[in-house]
């Protein structure tokens, strides 16, 4: 493996039109631009092109997990991968003109990336078979005592524990648990990640009467990932589901769902990768199919686009081992896609700072981001504190899920810095990144994107400047400090505009007065139960791409109410948002639950949810009043001025 | 009508009845097959659909034993199934194009509406297949009623099935006439008279006038079988245009018997083929006594004011029509259909086959109405034509509606006319609003909840039209209404409004 890792044909990862022969960071430039002419190579010379990325690929899966591990697992990876190399050697199927065919479909996402990118791309992938490695186990020689046996995944630990089933949020029976405290942010924290109940397969009962399970399988039907269950053991299941899409697809149609009563199977094909969600949660269709459309992100997160090839390659091609490790990254996302609004808003939210602190924040991002950062975050759990990107770059929302997803769920970030090889499948999803992260305290971290696959110890220092100035301007206190305020909480729209203190010196308004104090109830406007009781509110900016959710508070108390409340958002959403049709203007809903009401305008979109018996003319007027709200305190809610996804 | 135009049809829609009790040994897979349109579908093909179906069929059951696949849908079709008798599945294959967009509930109440009326007239298909094994029977059955029963849909030469366009009707619920309170009475001791002709025998009564419902002591379900045929064959604007009427709108109403007779032709010869090839039920070889109700132009009125019709054969010696029967759902009994019209006014009566002593009684029957109602039919028909508004009568200027009685089988609508006004834009976005709403309704159903589903949806369309849901004590309210305010409470009020003043307030939110 190592003898082909200082040759250049992993260059095959980057599009040669894109390429900038005259950068100086390409280390071999004479070599690549010999490649460049690639559909002239030999058809032998096209094999080892495809193996080189492919080696590049798995190394960057080993180096995910590596952190944690001793040098003799380095070796027997080593090993391992050699013995993969040689195989795949004996079995060369793809030439290299299809290559560069798929390779030019991409150019679009390649038009998206910046020209210093484009120069360093192909050396950054070509280095990263053995130097991200050199990297990682360095930094765990420097850094930390080793552990060996762990490979670094929350999800290795505990995973078959017996009491697992209280958090499994689409099951029942968790849904007695009432939250003592509604003002716990995130109390979906108590969730353990992980795979669920392994020991389940297709012809179990238990398995059978799962509320939501998410598979991926190759378009040979080998399994790749179950929610539920053991892949393995679910081999004739996934089996049955491929014949499934290729039937129809045979029939020249490809098959995007199929309903039965209260469940609803999704079908999303990417290539050679089948992802298929079957569920009775009552979610739309297109939540469903954007869920899958994440979890396929969150794959390509982490193995880039470039695993095709695999299947190019090898059409029966067994992708868990790339996986392997990386359940507790999965069943996180697939938790988060039943509490966090950022999954079907396509929006980031941010940790509600004043202005002040969030620009100390942002200048000496700004300061990093100058110098061969590619984009630097700032956050805190799921909430961006701040984020700047290098000139021109932007990152979408959803790109920030699946980045902090990965990083929250991957338990080795927690534990140390590390340097990673991650993709951004919404910014280029054909190559990796480096990223460095480096968590301050238990929920706050720092993630420097790089292109550049030996910026490591830069990375470092820059992140020590960001620490020092964090630290002087109390950043990190006052991040602290937040969580434990909360966000927006509706009592407080019971304070009159007027006498609202201007300055916003306290938090978002703060210190809030009691349910009986003046003013509010008074006016009989806002109260819980009354007749406009507001139980809570979503405000979604789309030129910001972020969002703001209220607090909970009564009646929305527990897990339950929340899950179901969320459910219903998503299903207002997909409503509002028909793609034939949509996006609608207003809608009113009322049911046995709630009212709610949605608004959509060029500017925002407004979800409020009401008692259900709230009367129509005073729900108007109190959303008219949220959004002016929102207006008065947007300097703290929102990162103003970042704009991430405009260019 | 050349085999150009023929094929477009079977691009368009394919539709397939087949029995999962049959043909499970390999090899023996055609033997699934009860129907199939376009019937000249190679083998091969009609054979992969049916294969994937009932693929699909037990994949679901792994999860969703009760209610196994009701629809696929696919990047170019959509695959809507209905279990219409224990493993006798329907499954209907439509092409997904710019004017095809569908609500998968309409598609299923088309395949439930064949299917009920041909077990109206012909009994269960199980019990077909019983009779004969071999499935000759059936088939030859299901082939003409399905293909009669297409022809209904025929436009130029395609099938026009229902779409968005239809958002605002509601496919198996009846049409009622509103009539006052003498007019009430009147038609009440009409039917007690016809009632008395029949001497002690318990006989049913159906009366109509034009497409609408007047009176009847029927079951509800059986109701509306016999109101649906009655509308596509049997009340005045049916007899007349062959096939249309205005409640059941249909666009170049003189094309249907055309093309009809051309989509009989071409897949009949087809059909007889396939069923040749099969070898398993030759469609030639049995000499069924073979009844085609939905066939057209085949009723009319004779001079003594009844209907006749020789669909159901004559009689070898006399050559009088034979009388047509049904099978009624609810008791399950053979019934003679006697239906005399006079104008817009058409009474059927139903008498047990059991009762009357063949053709002679049914003649003597037919004398009895004759002497002691028809006076009183006159007097009927006149009273409501006098009171009745005409096609628009129940036009509510500014709304465009549909009110539905779910536990009544009734609903009433904008008039179809009035409901081309609309633009393109609305009606797709109220199809897909009656799509979600469809599915909330389905989940109640699968909670088996007790409690009915209350539900207000108001939507401001992109092209500001007002769209609105409501669902209440079992009752559906649909409206359209453009060129409307702004605001959500203008919109409140105009239902509200509506509500007060047709629907007795049951919409009303106090």
């Amino acid at each position: 493996m190592s003898s082909n890792s200082n040759s250049s044909p992993a260059s095959s990862f980057s599009d040669k039109d894109d390429r900038d022969p005259n950068s100086d960071s390409n280390p071999e430039p004479e070599t690549l631009a010999e490649l460049e002419t690639g559909p002239e190579l030999e058809p032998n010379a096209s094999p080892d092109l495809i193996d080189q990325s492919l080696d590049a690929l798995e190394n960057q899966l080993a180096s995910i997990s590596m952190s944690s591990r001793s040098p003799t697992a380095l070796d027997d990876e080593e090993e391992l991968q050699e013995e993969e190399t040689e195989q795949s050697l004996e079995e060369p199927i793809i030439r290299n003109g299809s290559l560069s065919e798929e390779i030019g479909a991409e150019g679009s996402i390649n038009e998206h990336v910046e020209s210093n990118w484009k120069a360093e791309s192909s050396g950054v992938i070509k280095e990263s078979v053995s130097s991200v490695w050199r990297n990682t186990s360095e930094v765990d020689e420097v850094e930390r005592p080793l552990s060996p046996g762990s490979s670094g995944y929350a999800g290795e630990r505990g995973s078959t524990s017996g009491g697992d089933e209280i958090n499994d949020d689409d099951e029942d029976n968790n849904e007695v648990r009432e939250v003592q405290n509604d003002s716990v942010p995130g109390s979906h924290d108590q969730w353990v990640s992980g795979k669920r109940h392994p020991d389940e397969d297709d012809a179990s009962v238990s398995w059978r009467k799962r509320k939501k399970h998410f598979f991926i399988l190759s378009h040979s039907g080998k399994p790749i990932y179950s929610r539920y269950g053991d892949e393995h053991k679910l081999a004739g299941f996934s089996a049955t589901l491929q014949a499934i899409i290729s039937f129809v697809e045979n029939g020249g149609d490809r098959v995007k769902l199929v309903r039965a009563g209260k469940h609803q199977v999704v079908f999303l094909v990417k290539g050679p990768i089948y992802l298929v969600c079957i569920s009775c949660t009552e979610e739309p269709y297109e939540s469903l199919k954007g869920q899958l459309e994440l979890l396929y992100g969150q794959m390509i997160l982490i193995l880039t686009k470039s695993v095709n090839r695999c299947f190019e390659r090898n059409p029966k091609f067994d992708m868990t081992s790339l996986l392997g490790g990386t359940d507790a990254v999965f069943s996180s996302l697939i938790h988060s896609l039943s509490w966090n609004p950022a999954t079907f808003l396509h929006a980031y939210s941010c940790l509600p700072l004043a202005y002040a602190t969030r620009q100390a924040a942002g200048a000496i991002l700004q300061d990093v981001a100058g110098s061969g950062v590619l984009f630097a975050l700032l956050m805190c759990k799921h909430k961006v504190i701040s984020l700047v990107g290098a000139q021109k770059a932007s990152l979408h929302p959803d790109d920030i899920l699946l980045l902090s997803n990965f990083i929250m769920s991957s338990e080795s970030f927690r534990t140390s810095e590390s340097f990673s090889p991650i993709c951004l499948p919404r910014y280029n999803p054909m190559a990796f990144l480096y990223a460095y992260v480096h968590y301050f305290d238990i929920d706050t971290y720092l993630i420097l994107l790089t292109t550049s696959s030996d910026a490591f110890y830069h990375l470092k220092d820059s992140r020590i400047r960001i620490e020092d100035v964090l630290l002087k301007s109390n950043v990190l206190g006052e991040v602290q400090r937040s969580l434990i305020d909360g966000g927006m909480h509706i009592e407080d729209l019971l304070i009159d505009p007027t006498s609202r203190p201007g300055a916003m010196s306290s938090h978002l308004g703060q210190p809030r007065p009691g349910i009986n104090s003046s003013g509010g109830v008074a006016n009989g406007f806002v109260g819980v139960g009354g007749p406009a009781g507001l139980w809570h509110f979503i405000y979604r900016s789309i030129y910001l791409d972020q969002y703001v959710s209220s607090e909970f508070s009564s009646p929305i108390n527990s897990l339950r109410q929340q899950k179901r409340l969320y459910r219903a958002y998503q299903r207002i959403y997909a409503s509002m948002h028909d793609k034939g049709i949509g996006p609608h203007k207003t809608q009113f809903r009322r049911d046995e639950n709630y009212v709610l009401l949605c608004w959509v305008t060029p500017d925002f979109e407004l979800y409020a949810t009401f008692d259900p018996l709230a009367d129509k003319a005073l729900a108007i007027k109190v959303c008219n009043r949220v959004c002016q709200w929102v207006k008065d305190v947007e300097n703290e809610i929102f990162l103003l001025g970042a704009s991430p996804f405009s260019w | 009508m050349g085999v150009a135009s023929e094929k477009d049809a079977s691009e368009a829609m394919k539709l397939c009845v087949f029995d999962l009790r049959r043909g499970q040994t390999e090899g023996q897979e055609l033997d699934k097959i009860l129907f199939f349109y376009p019937a000249d579908l190679p083998l091969s093909t009609q054979l992969s659909v049916i294969g994937l179906s009932e693929g699909l069929v037990t994949f679901t059951r792994i999860f969703s034993p009760e209610a196994p696949c009701e629809v696929i849908e696919a990047e170019r079709h959509s695959h809507v199934f209905y279990e219409a008798e224990p493993d006798i599945w329907m499954v209907m294959v439509v092409e997904k194009e710019s004017e095809a967009i569908w609500r998968v509930d309409a598609l299923r109440r088309v395949l439930k509406e064949v299917h009920t009326l041909f077990v109206m007239f012909h009994g269960s298909a199980r019990a077909l297949v019983d009779r004969d094994p071999s499935g000759g029977l059936v088939r030859t059955h299901l082939y003409y009623f399905i293909m009669d029963f297409l022809s209904d849909f025929s436009i130029g030469t395609k099938l026009q099935l229902p779409n968005f366009r239809d958002s605002l009707k509601e496919r198996g619920t009846l049409q009622m006439l509103t009539v006052g309170r003498e007019a009430a009475i009147e038609v009440q001791s009409l039917v007690a008279v016809l009632e008395s002709c029949a001497g002690d025998t318990l006989c049913y009564s159906l009366t109509m006038f034009q497409d609408l419902l007047v009176s009847t002591n029927l079951s509800p379900i059986d109701t509306v079988n016999l109101f649906t045929y009655a509308v596509l064959r049997l009340t005045p604007l049916a007899l007349s245009h062959g096939a249309s009427s205005w409640s059941h709108s249909r666009k170049a109403d003189t094309a249907c018997n055309t093309s009809t007779g051309a989509l009989l032709l071409n897949s009949g010869p087809a059909a007889e083929q396939y069923y040749n090839s099969s070898d398993a039920s030759p469609l030639l070889r049995h000499n069924y006594p073979l009844v085609r109700p939905l066939q057209h132009s085949k009723w009319s009125k004779g001079k003594d004011g009844f209907l006749t019709t020789d669909i159901w054969g004559r009689d070898v010696n006399s050559l009088v029509p034979t009388c047509p029967t049904i099978w009624l759902r609810q008791t399950e009994e053979k019934m003679y259909i006697l239906a005399y019209q006079h104008r817009g006014l058409t009474v059927i009566l139903l008498i047990p086959v059991s009762s009357v002593s063949g053709e002679q009684g049914i003649a003597m029957l037919k004398q009895q109405i004759l002497e002691n109602a028809s006076l009183k039919m006159l007097k009927v028909e006149e009273r409501l034509s006098r009171g009745w508004g005409g096609e628009n009568a129940y036009h509510v200027s500014g709304y465009r509606y549909l009110l539905v009685d779910g536990d009544r089988y009734i609903s009433r609508a904008s008039p179809p006319g009035k409901v081309t006004t609309l633009t393109k834009d609305s009606l797709v976005a109220l199809s897909k609003l009656r799509e979600e709403v469809d599915s909330i309704k389905g989940r109640s159903v699968c909670d088996n909840s007790c409690h009915e589903k209350d539900l207000e949806i108001s939507i401001r369309a992109k092209n500001n039209a007002w769209l609105i849901a409501r669902l209440t004590r079992g009752k559906e309210l649909y409206m359209v209404l453009e060129k409307s305010n702004e605001t959500l409470l203008y919109a409140s009020e105009a239902v509200e409004k509506f509500s007060e003043r047709y629907c007795n307030g049951a919409f009303s939110l106090d």
